[in-house]
């Protein structure tokens, strides 16, 4: 058996040679596990005269102390360098792209009809469906326009078999509404395709989106329905806009209303303005308050009962938003133009 | 309509500035839609209202900027005729389809055409001069919106009698190659012999003036507008006149309007007038109606009082009668047609005041509203998918016969009927579309001729079908790789398998109980590969299908090299009640895992391997994965994981006599065809 002395020599020239944590552990193992000289010579320490037991215990312990200070140091400097030499081979070129999933995106119409989804909850209105496939009542004559009417020529009707059509606005779904005569006040949006007969062009198409809201209670007035268009109009386009209302017709509402929002391309000052045509103003959506023989139609008394209703070409306003020049990119199938659509500028 | 502001300026004041003027019509109702500064003067392109008839002149255009200002209203020169009541052998109206029929005998003056300066409003609307009566008679148009119409006396066989037409009668319209038969009970003008014109609409040929013409027979009348329009929609003539009767004329107009012709052509053209006659049964009922003061000012938003509502209504010639409470508003007869309602008298006075001029309010809103399940459950499978890379797009709810050849039906099959457009002017209007798989091949299509092979495309569409129905789907399409490519990860297939991924997204995130098998059955079944496509149940109900696209279909859609997936889903599947959230609190142990790897041959599914596994499912089964699939030469090699989890202790005895349990389960159900791998 070696000494004392020996032992630690032994061990030094051992922890010399380790550079390894497993070498390390190998090394505590050897000198201080079961069989190491420290055990064994702790177990003879009951062999020896008492007189010598303090002394030799004494370095024993020593011994083992400094053992398992120098075994801790090296494996604390061992596990530095094991660090630093992972890391100093671990460099990574971050110049490469990234790599994630790309995500892809809701149409602009849907975000438009989200936008304005979200105004409408926060007054109150739910959203209703209704079938594309019509019948010309609700189409035409529940809504004021008998046969005959100049009104019939504004939109160019899909026929279908059976005295059928498409819708050529969403305000079927309000007659349908109305037809129901639910508790009031009534406050329903309607948004979907609707379509029209005409050869696709650039500012023409035969399907395109709409969304349209009635609000139907007692006492509503003229200003009510220049503040909830207002309240749409600001929430849609940002409040720094100016807007402004005209006169305008159809069929189901009386007084009718157009609503400007002025040129941001020449803010009115340019009467050769390529966007406005020098009106200086673009309208933006159609409204009024429902026509009173409308409202007689339905079983309502015009005199007490009053409804506001609008209307919004939610394709023109997202491709206003998306910068875009005409509404056609918007029914695109070429993913890049949904890509310059989403990512454009990024 | 183009209007020439100096023009509009002799019937009334108008600010100085070009742009002040047309900010002062487009707040009025008269919408310009663009203004041109040329050699005569400021143009304004005006877009009309579709039920003001009165507009389409200068004169209703000046009347409507008057009820803004308050202004002079000036007239043009008329002549005075002194009409008298028709004789039957002269003039006889058989119909009340025409209000009043007045016709004016004029004597040819000299050849001299009218001045540039009177015919400037025609020339600012590039109506071209053809001879003086007809430019006479379109000036009045222009200014009073009265239109005239002019015969060849001598060309008129008798009486001229405003009548229905009858079964098989001809005329032969100016402007038109040859005669055309006019439908029964068309509004016409006629002679004892043959008909003279359309009612409102269009001369004939054969009673039209020309340079031979001594004696002119001058109509000016006033036509049911409803009569006119199915006579001008049915003839195809959409003409100036026809689009003014449409609207609604004036009744009391029509000699105004002669006088109006009479005064031009005598003054500057040398002709002279002789007699006038008048026919026709229209009586003016003098509509009154009752405003509401209190009411009209509070739905406003001006406290007008009841006098200065009374004056600004008879800007636009109405008459009233002004109390405290209400006024009594007569109707002109020019405004029969769309006034009957306080509603159209408060339009008036909105208008007269300016619609920006009054109190903007908002009614008081009690509570807002959260968005519906429906809404909801669209939001976020648009998320799922948004996030898988998908864009949305929108279709054509359409498409051609074409098309339907493409698709590969033939009459017969179930999805040959479609709903087929009665008046499409396209051909690629034809069909409303039975199903959706058309357009993705299409956008597929697209791409893949621009270089775009990875494609991720979804859409919340409708197809229609024979009955008239519709039903909502949801459509997804994807080709190419599932994800990337990226430099160091080129992903792997957008396959079926990847749709169906999708599909278990969207049952997890709207935690509805869908389930996959067989596709056999649905109606679109026939569009995919036999041996790559399954079905979507919920409930057991076919609810959708998903799977590779039909080689052969893909090639008709002009498609090569590529292997799209499609899968489609009735939005009613989606929109089903979600299953309800339950909680149980995990073990808190570790799971202790088990794999097990089969070789199974053609005509066995991993889920048959999976359901013998579970058969023999222990009480700490926590789970099976398939997490390996290895392609052999005649077989399969597919290993499952089994994951055990309880909170007592599970020795590895009792877990692997667990396994070895179900094990026994696959091999006393498939016997030596499932072989387990080492």
């Amino acid at each position: 058996m070696m000494s004392t002395n020996e032992t630690i020599n032994a061990f030094h020239a051992d922890l010399t040679a380790a550079t390894t944590p497993e070498q390390l552990q190998e090394l505590r193992t050897r000198y201080l596990g079961k069989k190491s000289y420290v055990k064994t010579a702790l177990k003879s320490l009951g062999g020896l005269p008492a007189e010598e037991r303090p002394r030799f215990a004494k370095e024993i312990n020593d011994a083992q102390q400094l053992i398992e200070r120098e075994l801790d140091e090296a494996a604390e400097r061992v596990a530095k360098g094991a660090v630093a030499k992972q890391i100093e081979s671990e460099w990574q070129d971050l110049t490469m792209p990234g790599i994630a999933q790309e995500r892809g995106a809701i149409h602009p119409l849907t975000q438009v009809n989200e936008t304005c989804m979200a105004v409408m909850r926060r007054l109150g209105f739910r959203l209703e469906e209704g079938p594309e496939i019509e019948l010309p009542y609700y189409n035409f004559d529940a809504l004021n326009i008998p046969e005959n009417h100049p009104a019939r020529d504004m939109q160019d009707t899909f026929w279908l078999p059976g005295n059928r059509l498409l819708r050529s606005h969403t305000t079927t779904v309000q007659a349908r509404v109305l037809e129901q005569q639910p508790p009031l006040p009534i406050k329903v949006v309607a948004a979907g395709r609707v379509y029209r007969n005409e050869a696709v062009d650039a500012t023409h198409l035969a399907m395109f989106h709409q969304f349209e809201g009635i609000w139907v209670e007692e006492g509503l007035t003229f200003g009510d329905l220049k503040g909830t268009l207002l309240e749409i109009a600001k929430s849609v386009y940002g409040a720094h806009h100016e807007f402004r209302f005209k006169p305008k017709y159809y069929p189901y509402t009386e007084p009718s209303v157009g609503m400007d929002i002025q040129c941001a391309v020449c803010f009115g000052k340019d009467d050769d303005c390529p966007a406005c045509r020098g009106a200086g103003w673009i309208t933006i959506l159609g409204s009024g308050m429902i026509h009173p023989k409308v409202l007689i139609d339905f079983g309502y008394d015009h005199t007490r009962v009053s409804g506001i209703a609008f209307g919004l070409g939610t394709a023109r306003i997202a491709a206003q938003a998306a910068g875009i020049p005409a509404l056609k990119p918007l029914y695109e199938q070429d993913l890049r133009v949904h890509r310059a659509i989403h990512r454009g500028g990024l | 309509m183009k209007f020439l502001l100096e023009h509009l300026r002799t019937f009334t004041d108008l600010p100085e500035r070009p742009h002040d003027a047309r900010e002062l019509l487009d707040d009025v109702g008269i919408e310009v839609k663009s203004s041109a500064t040329t050699d005569l003067g400021t143009i304004f392109n005006c877009e009309l209202l579709a039920n003001r008839g009165d507009h389409y002149c200068y004169e209703g255009v000046a009347r409507e900027a008057r009820g803004r200002t308050g202004g002079e209203l000036r007239y043009p020169p008329v002549k005075a005729l002194q009409a008298q009541r028709a004789s039957a052998d002269r003039v006889r109206v058989e119909t009340p389809l025409c209000l009043i029929y007045t016709v004016t005998e004029l004597f040819r003056g000299d050849d001299k055409p009218l001045p540039a300066d009177v015919l400037a409003p025609l020339t600012a609307a590039d109506v071209h001069s053809i001879s003086a009566p007809v430019d006479a008679s379109n000036l009045t148009n222009f200014d009073l919106g009265q239109p005239t119409h002019a015969f060849d006396a001598d060309k008129v066989d008798g009486a001229i009698i405003v009548r229905l037409s009858r079964k098989g009668e001809k005329a032969w319209l100016l402007f038109t190659p040859e005669p055309v038969e006019v439908p029964e009970r068309t509004l016409v003008i006629a002679d004892e012999s043959k008909i003279l014109g359309i009612a409102g609409v269009i001369g004939c040929v054969d009673s039209g003036i020309t340079g031979a013409t001594t004696r002119i027979l001058l109509e000016s009348a006033c036509f049911d507008p409803v009569a006119v329009r199915i006579a001008s929609r049915a003839l195809n003539q959409p003409t100036d006149a026809a689009a003014r009767f449409m609207r609604g004329g004036d009744p009391t107009l029509p000699l105004v309007g002669a006088g109006r012709v009479t005064k031009l052509l005598e003054d500057h053209c040398g002709y002279r007038v002789g007699n006038a006659y008048v026919a026709g049964d229209w009586k003016n009922p003098m509509r009154t109606i009752e405003v509401d003061v209190a009411r009209t000012q509070r739905f406003i938003g001006a406290n007008l009082s009841h006098l200065e509502m009374a004056e600004r209504l008879t800007r636009y010639g109405f008459t009233v009668e002004p109390e405290v409470n209400k006024l009594t508003v007569t109707v002109p007869p020019r405004r029969l047609w769309d006034v009957q309602f306080e509603a159209d008298l408060q339009e008036e006075l909105l208008k007269s005041v300016g619609y920006n001029a009054t109190v903007v309010s908002l009614p008081r809103v009690e509570m807002g509203a959260l968005p519906s399940h429906r809404e909801d459950v669209f939001a976020r499978t648009s998320e799922v998918l948004v996030a898988e890379g998908f864009y949305e797009i929108f279709t054509d709810s359409f498409y051609s016969r074409a098309t339907r050849e493409r698709l590969g039906l033939r009459e017969g099959d179930e999805l040959w009927p479609h709903v087929e457009m009665q008046n499409s002017i396209e051909r690629n209007y034809a069909l409303m579309r039975n199903n959706t798989v058309a357009q993705a091949l299409d956008a597929l299509a697209t791409n893949v001729n621009l270089k775009t092979t990875n494609l991720k495309i979804y859409e919340w569409a409708r197809i229609y079908l024979p009955d008239l129905s519709e039903r909502e789907i949801l459509w997804m399409l994807a080709n190419g790789r599932d994800r990337g490519p990226f430099w160091d990860d080129k992903g792997r297939a957008a396959d079926s398998i990847y749709l169906k991924g999708i599909a278990e997204q969207l049952r997890l995130e709207l935690r509805i109980d869908l389930d996959f098998g067989s596709a056999d059955g649905h109606r679109l079944e026939r569009f995919f590969h036999p041996g790559r496509r399954a079905g979507i149940r919920l409930d057991g109900k076919l609810a959708g299908i998903f799977g590779e696209l039909h080689p052969t279909l893909v090639q008709n859609f002009g498609i090569k090299r590529q292997r799209p997936v499609y899968l489609e889903i009735e939005t009613e599947a989606l929109l089903a009640p979600p299953i309800p959230r339950t909680y149980g609190e995990p073990p808190s142990r570790q799971p202790i895992v088990r794999n097990v790897a089969y070789a199974i041959p053609a005509g066995v599914t991993a889920a048959d391997v999976r359901n013998a596994l579970l058969e023999a499912a222990s009480p700490f089964l926590r789970a099976i994965r398939v997490t390996d699939l290895f392609e052999l030469p005649d077989a399969r090699a597919v290993t499952f994981e089994i994951e055990y989890l309880s909170e007592e202790a599970l020795t590895g005895e009792t877990i692997n006599a667990a396994t070895e349990a179900m094990m026994a389960s696959v091999a006393q159900r498939f016997g030596g065809r499932v072989a387990l791998r080492a």
